[in-house]
């Protein structure tokens, strides 16, 4: 009975996966999708239309104006969050540093890339306190805030998500966050999303090869 | 004379079975590469990781954690929904029977909060965790860079 069921599981199972590998191989000789195989092998990747990013303003840590120019002509790892979260935040900017190390190894790799930490919390976190958040983590680390506007000025048209909670009109409350890592190519596109948990190797990997795909893709 | 021993007697009594409460506990509890992030030196709040093991036949209950070296110590979870991270706080953290809870990144962890001094890797932090109960178990808490590598 149960085998029964099992194999007819497994044979339906096995007649769509061959169905899908048509489709891809079909797909592919057609050109749909280009280099078909590689972009739906990469996790992450959101291809063939990765949104553009549109203007917005924020401040970095020196207080100099950081805008839609400021990502142009380079490769950005985004990550929101904010300095009084001692879980998640620390747990992605380490990752962040190890994905630096890593980089700055491979010599063949242009260093075109920057690393950001954008503040969801507006009120706390000053330019001075992310200056030293992020500096602590990595000397390059770019640390992004502004007011309320400025920073929903990027967060709205990525999608990402903050929300205060058990604010009780102390300095306590905490912040619910888009936990996940942008990834935006030096046309100031949105090429990937990494979700949580974040993985130094894997990331570096992901991005390498997101990369070389995005660059032939042109 | 006869009531001061008597005194002394019960004084005593209870020292002995508060000792051997936390003894109990400590045998009953095992706690385990107990470390805690090292941060950026104007951090506010840090987080504590640590595995503890409930080596009894009964369910027990942490209710309680403190520290001399933060104003305050919270249990709280990270949660992880829709690519969101939620932070949940708990007043308590049950222990089934001969069972373990890992307090990890990005899961459980120990909410540290307002450090009195600041803290380098290699540092050692007391924490206190209570149990439903009343025992107390001590705990030392490393300070590090990077989780141990059992962890």
């Amino acid at each position: 009975m149960v085998s029964r069921r099992s194999i007819t599981v497994a044979t339906v199972a096995g007649g769509l996966v061959a169905l899908g590998m048509g489709l891809g191989v079909f797909l592919s000789v057609q050109g749909i999708i280009p280099r078909g195989a590689d972009a739906q092998r990469i996790e992450g990747l959101l291809w063939p239309n990765p949104k553009r990013v549109e203007a917005f303003t924020l401040i970095d840590q020196n207080g100099a104006v950081f805008d839609l120019e400021s990502l142009k002509g380079k490769w950005s790892f985004v990550f929101f969050g904010y300095t009084h979260c001692p879980d998640v935040c620390p747990v992605t900017l380490t990752v962040f540093n190890a994905v630096h190390d890593k980089l700055a190894e491979h010599p063949s790799l242009s260093d075109d890339y920057q690393f950001i930490f954008v503040s969801v919390d507006p009120e706390r976190d000053t330019p001075d306190k992310l200056r030293s958040y992020v500096s602590y983590f990595n000397k390059t680390f770019i640390g992004l805030g502004g007011t309320e506007q400025q920073v929903a000025s990027l967060t709205g048209q990525l999608g990402v998500l903050h929300v205060r909670t058990e604010a009780n009109g102390s300095q306590d409350y905490l912040v619910d966050h888009t936990a996940s890592v942008f990834l935006i190519d030096p046309l100031a596109r949105l090429v990937a999303i990494f979700s949580q948990p974040q993985e130094a190797e894997q990331m570096a990997s992901r991005y390498v090869d997101i990369r070389h795909f995005v660059e032939a893709n042109i | 004379m006869t009531m001061q021993t008597r005194t002394l007697q019960v004084l005593l009594g209870s020292v002995m079975l508060a000792i051997s409460l936390n003894s109990l506990a400590e045998c009953a509890i095992k706690i385990q590469n107990a470390w805690i992030r090292e941060g950026p030196p104007t951090a506010t709040v840090l987080a504590a990781y640590l595995e503890v093991e409930n080596l009894t036949n009964t369910t027990l209950k942490l209710i309680g954690t403190e520290s001399p070296s933060f104003e305050r110590v919270e249990i709280h979870r990270t949660e992880m929904k829709n690519g969101i991270a939620t932070m949940h706080r708990y007043d308590s953290v049950i222990l089934a029977p001969n069972s373990q809870v890992i307090f990890s990144p990005g899961d459980y962890h120990l909410m540290l909060i307002g450090p009195k001094g600041p803290l380098h890797a290699g540092d050692t932090v007391k924490l206190e965790l209570t149990f439903d109960g009343g025992s107390t178990i001590p705990v030392t808490a490393t300070v590090r860079k990077a989780p141990p590598h059992n962890q």
